[in-house]
């Protein structure tokens, strides 16, 4: 190619110069260029590979729908694969590599496979890779390091990313002509207004057009309306691209603060995450011009139309010096006149409609060469650039040199978000493009996103658009501006999504990004992929970072003549979110590292912190998984720890537990609408195990509850399902006993917790607080430890003699530090969560997510005995159902014990290999004595006691022979309970 | 017309960890109307209604849900206000003692309302939610209540265990607030 920056043309800012390089050549350029420009600027006119065949490709677009152009840019973990350049603008330093060549962009070892283009057509993978599975592993590896653009990086991501939510009466999504007026006629209408646009600058078409609006020129206009709607409070963010539009009118903007590889300055975030609500959604979003389809149609030379008017009128770059325009509208008949006013030949226009007498083209005839009734048939040219265009001219061949052919198919509304937003599209026959219908939302479309391509009209819709947007706020009193242009009217554009009847399809290719053929998509339709979609899938078409936005239609125009029926009748495969890529770290936001989630530390944080645990991620809790000593590994730790609390005493952090005072005259019969079990007769002072169900009947999670008054109860339920307590307990309030006389109040925080158990817990307690009458099982007592109220619930869920010590979060470490003291002078030490599962699982105690998997019923967990089914609690009725009442076939509660480790997670089979008849749900040791204990879901299970079974997990390669037996290893008889 | 977006920063967020008080409970099931009245009588004005704060001598009482109020006192103060709230809602409703299930952190400075945007849905930067205004929200996952003390600042009560990522995050996306987002 011979592009070359010119002399006076463009806005960039000439008075600057920005240094940057493209593998490894430096360059430079100036502020406001796009890598794509800069690179035109300096001569360079390819850019990348195509992924499949290897072919050269070079710049096509000027925009987000650039298919070709991809870069990776950037180093170290801040480099960014498959980055349009087109879409990148430039700065200092950057750093620019081309995609999928080896090894180098000129020399490439994978032009090759374009040999081999016939042996590897659409759906080669799926029949190529048949056979024996076993082979995969063989193809994989290959297939793996093919597949894919661009490379990522292989460092961590060293920049921040925000994410933030805005509000907003009306929200204009596009700085084109329409948006812009849009915006202008809401905020005077007084709404507030957020405009958004994926540009560095507002402006849109009018950056490359050279008309006048209110008698300003376009440049000194738009600075006018930005100053107008700064004034009026309107939030105008630029690098702004709104990729999704969802539920309820949520738009998620993706603003990009700092360009692809670019080093933020220190602090600041990389990109910013909007979450915006909009009462009403003005989508001016703009029309995407389509390529023609021709042999060869992907040699670098081959430009959009508008791509080649943006980068003269915007960038000062002319891409070719004898440039061929080829059109099936009049909107690229002002590129050729921009061509020649730059100092460009023109060497033909070749228009596929018949010759007319409009304005523009009387214009053109008089300068260039016009040839109608014309279309292209082949590009001649390769790595190097173009040479010449062959064309079919009213019937015969004539071939035009040059080194720039600029294409114009017509335009595609940018209707994805109409789309996403739920919005119908209408099929306009004339231009052969789907535009905006009915919206589901509050939105409306305007500008050329509606179909509009006369700008005079564009500004008049969007004038109309924003106006009517805010309409609920007030009337908008001002005018549109008046547009003046040098040939005013619409481009009259028709269907140009078929090449020459004597074009070769295995030449034509419809999407450049994927390398996808007129004959790929022919042989789908052959093999039978009928649908749209299902063509989309088999040939690639469509796919990508692009996502189809210059190739759809005439993919879709071929699969409909095969089809003979009309282009909307086949469809259009459906726009999902993004509408360009989104980086994972704008998604992600804040949440990344070791903050992925949040952190929970409970009141006693600090003092586990000075013990130096091992953590274990509990929910969002962090909490002690074991105390190891020195030299001691996990499993040996949680043995000595739960050794403790079976012969000494041993005490666990359990503040995280859900927690609820429930009081008043009614708290009772509000416990017995929430709880499966009989609470009304409860004594003051004592407490009793329950559980809940959900309305299905499946047992949701299990807990105590104690007396603590007359009308106050204290409800403890499990740490992982607090916050799904917390819910519980309000619906039922709330809609299911909206009468009662009660009143809850979650008090997980207000309580820390400390349980001490084992046979020297009564005389820990006895010794921190002397005068205390200790409380027998089930029971309660307030006393204080060290001069801080405390209030105990002497319930165990180790199996051993033990109290709960609740205390007020703010002094729970001078709590512990006491029960430390005098535990550790009875021979005990604090235990984690590993010994605290060696524990229950030995006494045979369910807990959530293990045995409680939401699909065990109280009968299952063996829990139904404690339930009065006359009684009306939530889940009752739901137990009624016929299936649950039949019993038999349902996986229910069993201890397993064996002489070798049973691998938790396995299934229960009676010989493996074998049909799982059940799974282990919680594997554990024998605390005192030899072997392996466990609890498991096993068919039909408590019939079964005494069978022998095989615990197998054939991913880890474990297994063990065990036995079924009661599930419960230690103290069946509670006697260690009583003092 | 309140312009809601500002042109430039004019004064970060400021963070000051508020001493430890006692937090109570408030929640009527009947009689709301003589309630208020005796809760006006007693503290020398009615409970706020919805989305509101009020305070009333030494306590501040924060509405949190239909029916329900949250009461912070002194923390000497607090058996003391107890008593006195128990007289006050009688057989209508029931206090609980809360305290320590939210730790109060004041932000200072005009802009946190710029601030509260990040990380979350909410819409600060409403005009209508001034002085005496409280309202709920998540902020990167963490339940946050905020209580507007004045235009240039709000107590924001979250829970102890969420405190220190939450008032983490806050000081990171503070040190670079970027006002005109």
């Amino acid at each position: 190619m011979t592009s070359a920056r010119h002399p006076t043309e463009g806005r960039v800012d000439r008075s600057q110069r920005l240094h940057f390089t493209f593998d490894g050549a430096p360059y430079w350029g100036h502020p406001g260029d796009t890598l794509a420009s800069a690179l035109l600027a300096n001569g360079v006119g390819m850019l990348g590979r195509s992924f499949k065949y290897h072919r050269p490709r070079g710049i096509l677009a000027a925009g987000v729908e650039e298919p070709s152009a991809l870069v990776g840019v950037g180093h170290g973990g801040r480099f960014e694969p498959n980055t349009r350049a087109t879409d990148l603008f430039l700065y200092e330093g950057l750093r620019a590599e081309s995609q999928n060549r080896w090894p180098s962009l000129a020399v490439d070892f994978g032009a090759a496979l374009g040999v081999l283009g016939r042996f590897i057509p659409a759906g080669f993978y799926y029949k190529a890779f048949l056979g024996k599975p076993e082979l995969w592993k063989v193809y994989e590896h290959f297939i793996r390091r093919a597949a894919g653009l661009g490379r990522p990086p292989r460092e961590p991501d060293p920049d921040a990313y925000d994410q933030r939510a805005a509000f907003c009466d009306v929200l204009v999504v596009g700085a084109g002509p329409a948006g812009l007026a849009a915006a202008l006629s809401a905020s005077a209408a007084g709404a507030h207004v957020m405009l958004v646009e994926q540009d560095q600058q507002v402006g849109g078409g009018l950056l490359r057009e050279a008309s006048e609006l209110d008698g300003l020129t376009s440049e000194v206009w738009i600075s006018a309306t930005l100053k107008a709607l700064a004034e009026r409070g309107v939030r105008v963010l630029c690098r702004a691209t709104a990729v999704g539009y969802w539920d309820h009118d949520l738009i998620t903007v993706a603003q990009r603060l700092t360009e692809p590889g670019q080093v933020p300055p220190a602090t600041a975030p990389a990109q910013r995450l909007w979450r915006v609500r909009a009462e009403r959604v003005v989508l001016a979003t703009g029309a995407i011009e389509r390529p023609l389809p021709f042999e060869h149609n992907d040699r670098p030379g081959v430009m959009l139309a508008q791509a080649v008017r943006t980068y003269i009128q915007r960038y000062g770059v002319l891409p070719g010096r004898k440039a061929v325009v080829a059109t099936s509208n009049d909107d690229a008949y002002r590129t050729a006149f921009a061509i020649a006013d730059a100092g460009g030949e023109v060497v033909a226009i070749l228009d596929s409609r018949p010759a007319s007498d409009r304005p523009i083209i009387r214009a053109a005839v008089t300068r260039f060469a016009v040839r109608f009734d014309a279309q292209v048939l082949r590009a001649v040219g390769g790595a190097d650039g173009l040479r010449r265009v062959i064309a079919q001219v009213g019937g015969p061949e004539q071939t035009f040199d040059g080194d720039l052919l600029a294409i114009s198919g017509g335009f595609s509304p940018a209707a994805h978000l109409h789309m996403q937003a739920g919005g119908a599209l209408d099929w306009d026959e004339t231009q052969a493009a789907f535009r905006a219908g009915a919206a589901r939302q509050s939105q409306s479309t305007t500008g050329s996103a509606a179909g509009l391509d006369d700008l005079g009209d564009v500004i008049r819709h969007g004038w109309t658009a924003g106006a009517e947007a805010a309409s609920a706020i007030g009337a908008c009193a001002e005018s549109p501006p008046d547009v003046t242009e040098t040939y005013p009217g619409p481009a009259y554009a028709v269907a140009a999504l078929a090449p020459p009847a004597s074009a070769d399809p295995k030449r034509v290719f419809v999407d450049f990004q994927n390398d996808v053929t007129l004959a790929d998509v022919d042989l789908a339709w052959r093999e039978g992929y009928r649908s749209v979609e299902h063509l989309k899938r088999y040939t690639t078409l469509g796919m990508a970072t692009d996502q189809g936005k210059t190739s759809n239609m005439v993919g879709l125009a071929r699969l409909a003549a095969h089809e003979s029926r009309p282009i909307p009748e086949v469809g259009l495969t459906t726009f999902r979110p993004p509408y360009t890529p989104v980086t994972l770290g704008a998604l992600a936001g804040h949440a990344k590292g070791f903050h992925v989630a949040p952190l929970r530390r409970p009141a006693l944080h600090e003092a586990h912190v000075a013990s130096q645990p091992l953590w274990q991620p509990s929910g969002y809790w962090m909490r002690p998984r074991a105390y190891p000593q020195a030299g001691e590994s996990l499993h040996d730790a949680a043995l000595r720890e739960a050794r403790a609390v079976r012969t000494a005493v041993g005490w666990v952090d359990v503040s995280t537990l859900g927690k609820f005072e429930i009081a008043g005259p009614d708290a009772a019969a509000l416990l017995e609408c929430a709880c499966a079990t009989t609470v009304a007769k409860l004594a003051i002072g004592r407490g009793r195990y329950t559980f809940m169900l959900r309305e299905d009947g499946m047992v949701m999670d299990d807990g105590t509850v104690w007396r603590l008054a007359e009308d106050r109860y204290l409800l403890t339920s499990s740490t992982g399902g607090a916050d799904r307590m917390a819910h519980h307990l309000d619906y039922v309030r709330k809609v299911l006993a909206p009468q009662l006389k009660v009143a809850v109040a979650n008090v997980q925080e207000h309580w820390a917790g400390i349980a001490v158990a084992g046979p020297q817990a009564r005389s820990l307690m006895a010794r921190l607080a002397p005068d205390f009458e200790i409380p027998r099982h089930m029971s309660t007592g307030r006393t204080a430890i060290n001069g801080v109220d405390v209030l105990i619930l002497a319930a165990s869920y180790s199996g051993e003699r033990a109290f709960e010590i609740y205390v007020g979060n703010l002094d729970a470490e001078a709590v512990w530090a006491a029960v430390t003291g005098v535990g550790q002078s009875l021979g005990g030490c604090p235990y984690g969560l590993e010994a605290l599962e060696i524990l229950r699982i030995e006494k045979g105690h369910v807990v959530v997510g293990g045995e409680i998997d939401g699909r065990t019923t109280p009968f299952d967990l063996g829990l139904h005995r404690m339930m009065n089914p006359a009684r009306t609690f939530v889940g009752a009725a739901a137990l009624q159902r016929p299936a649950l009442l039949a019993q038999n076939g349902r996986l229910q509660l069993v201890g397993l014990e064996s002489a070798s480790p049973i691998p938790e997670g396995a299934m229960l089979v009676r010989q493996a290999p074998g049909k799982p008849e059940g799974h282990v749900t919680a594997g554990g040791i024998r605390v005192m004595g030899e072997g392996a204990v466990a609890l498991a879901l096993l068919r039909d299970g408590r019939d079964r006691t005494g069978e022998h079974l095989t615990a197998w997990s054939p991913t880890r390669r474990l297994s063990a022979r065990v036995r079924v037996v009661e599930p419960m290893f230690h103290d069946p008889e509670g006697a260690r309970y009583r003092d | 017309m309140t312009p809601r977006v500002r042109a430039i920063v004019t004064d970060p967020p400021r963070f000051q960890p508020a001493p430890a008080e006692a937090l109570l409970r408030l929640e009527l099931w009947a009689n709301a109307p003589p309630v208020n009245a005796r809760f006006a009588a007693a503290f020398g004005a009615p409970l706020p209604g919805a989305s509101h704060a009020v305070t009333a001598g030494t306590i501040r009482a924060i509405w949190r849900e239909p029916g329900a109020w949250m009461i912070r006192a002194p923390r000497a103060a607090r058996d003391d206000t107890l008593a006195r709230l128990t007289v006050v809602v009688g057989s209508d409703g029931a206090v609980t003692d809360i305290s320590g299930a939210a730790v109060r952190c004041k932000l200072h400075g005009n802009d946190w309302r710029v601030l509260l945007t990040h990380g979350g849905v909410f819409d600060a930067e409403a005009p209508a939610f001034g002085p005496g205004c409280v309202a709920g929200t998540v902020i990167e996952h963490m339940a946050v209540r905020f209580d507007v003390i004045a235009e240039d600042q709000v107590d924001a009560y979250v829970a102890p265990s969420f405190a220190v990522d939450l008032f983490a995050y806050w000081t990171s996306v503070a040190r670079d607030l970027d006002v005109r987002g």
